[in-house]
């Protein structure tokens, strides 16, 4: 009888959305993998035994840990004046070859993006949550939510020209 | 579709990349054991029960237990002149579904603890001419948290109740029939919290 732990069935399907996410409240790459480790590992050892762990718990404890790591790099910054790279979002995607100049500007949109949009976009798009899962992860009201919700979109379509297709990319000549 | 829905989807359709092997890894590593609680099962071809398994659909079991009420009258049916002591070729405690027999040959189940507390010699005292080795699983119907516990002179621990259906089949093809026999087990798990 072939058996196979829940938690990577699980993880193939929210992993890459928690990187997604933890990577606008990390200052680095890694920082956001060790961001994910430790909010996915904490949470599964409480309720990974049921096999049904809600996302929205996850989200959370990834929120709650970067402030609290935040706080403690600051401090840690001041006494080493170290300056961290922030990575940028579109490195976050899987673009593959199928590269084109509308997706290109899309991201790089949502670059632009005020953080606090950024976040709540991140997480109603790609993490496929509710207004009210968000607003509970991200402890805001729900209006808030709707209403940043509502301006990164509006934000996104005003700089994003309608002229811009589908088409390819193409590369500098040599 | 409006320019706003035509942007969402626009959205939706760039996917963020995939968690590296190498951090599934790493992932797997920090969760050592606990990772390990919950398990599925995977499907496996051919096995029919084990199929029946995999598809954790619990509003088939009433179909089977019926299925299996209507072989049971077609056995008895099957049967022209039918005496329980000289009946050939069929288990006949088998028959009483209240008191089911299991085997012991499925992997999960070790062979000196039996789930329906049958032993493995009454088993194998029951083996008849023309019927197969019976097959056993356990069905998983719900469970259910009941909390944090107090446990003397230890840490306090979570309580979680996990109410099974420990199932067997018996079949004989040469005659075409079989009988399946459903009995409710329930278990108790303790896991000791950390206190911090």
């Amino acid at each position: 009888m072939n058996t196979e732990p829940i938690w990577k069935a699980w993880f193939a399907k929210h992993g890459s959305r928690l990187l997604l996410f933890a990577r606008q409240q990390a200052r680095c790459a890694d920082d956001a993998e060790d961001l994910v480790q430790e909010a996915f590992v904490r949470i599964w050892r409480l309720y990974g035994h049921t096999g049904e762990v809600s996302p929205t718990l996850v989200y959370r404890a990834i929120r709650r840990l970067a402030i609290d790591w935040a706080r403690s790099l600051d401090s840690r910054k001041k006494r080493e004046e170290k300056v961290f790279l922030a990575t940028p979002f579109a490195s976050s995607f899987d673009r593959g070859l199928e590269r084109n100049e509308r997706k290109d500007a899309l991201l790089q949109a949502v670059e632009r993006l005020p953080p606090e949009q950024k976040e709540v976009l991140t997480l109603k798009i790609w993490a496929e949550l509710t207004f009210d899962e968000i607003a509970r992860t991200l402890d805001l009201s729900l209006n808030t939510v709707a209403s940043r919700y509502r301006y990164a979109l509006s934000k996104l379509k005003d700089w994003v020209p309608a002229s811009l297709e589908d088409r390819p990319v193409r590369k500098p000549r040599t | 579709m409006n320019e706003i829905e035509q942007l969402e989807k626009e959205l939706k359709a760039l996917r963020p990349k995939e968690p590296s092997a190498d951090f599934e890894r790493r992932v797997e590593d920090a969760l050592g054991d606990s990772g390990r609680l919950a398990l599925r099962q995977l499907p496996d071809e051919g096995d029919e029960v084990a199929a029946l398994q995999s598809r954790g659909n619990l509003f088939f079991v009433p179909g089977l237990f019926m299925l299996g009420s209507a072989a049971l009258v077609a056995l008895f049916l099957s049967f022209p002149s039918f005496e329980p002591e000289n009946a050939p070729g069929m288990p006949m405690d088998a028959i009483d579904l209240v008191a089911p027999v299991p085997q012991q040959d499925t992997p999960t189940i070790a062979n000196d603890s039996p789930i329906n507390g049958v032993s493995s010699e009454e088993l194998s005292a029951m083996s008849e001419p023309g019927w197969e080795e019976p097959q056993a699983q356990e069905i998983l119907i719900n469970f259910s948290d009941e909390g944090i516990v107090d446990r003397p002179g230890m840490s306090p621990a979570r309580r979680y109740r996990y109410h099974f259906l420990d199932e067997t089949i018996w079949r004989n093809p040469e005659t075409n029939t079989f009988i399946r026999s459903s009995v409710p087990r329930q278990e108790t798990i303790l896991i000791g919290l950390e206190p911090f």
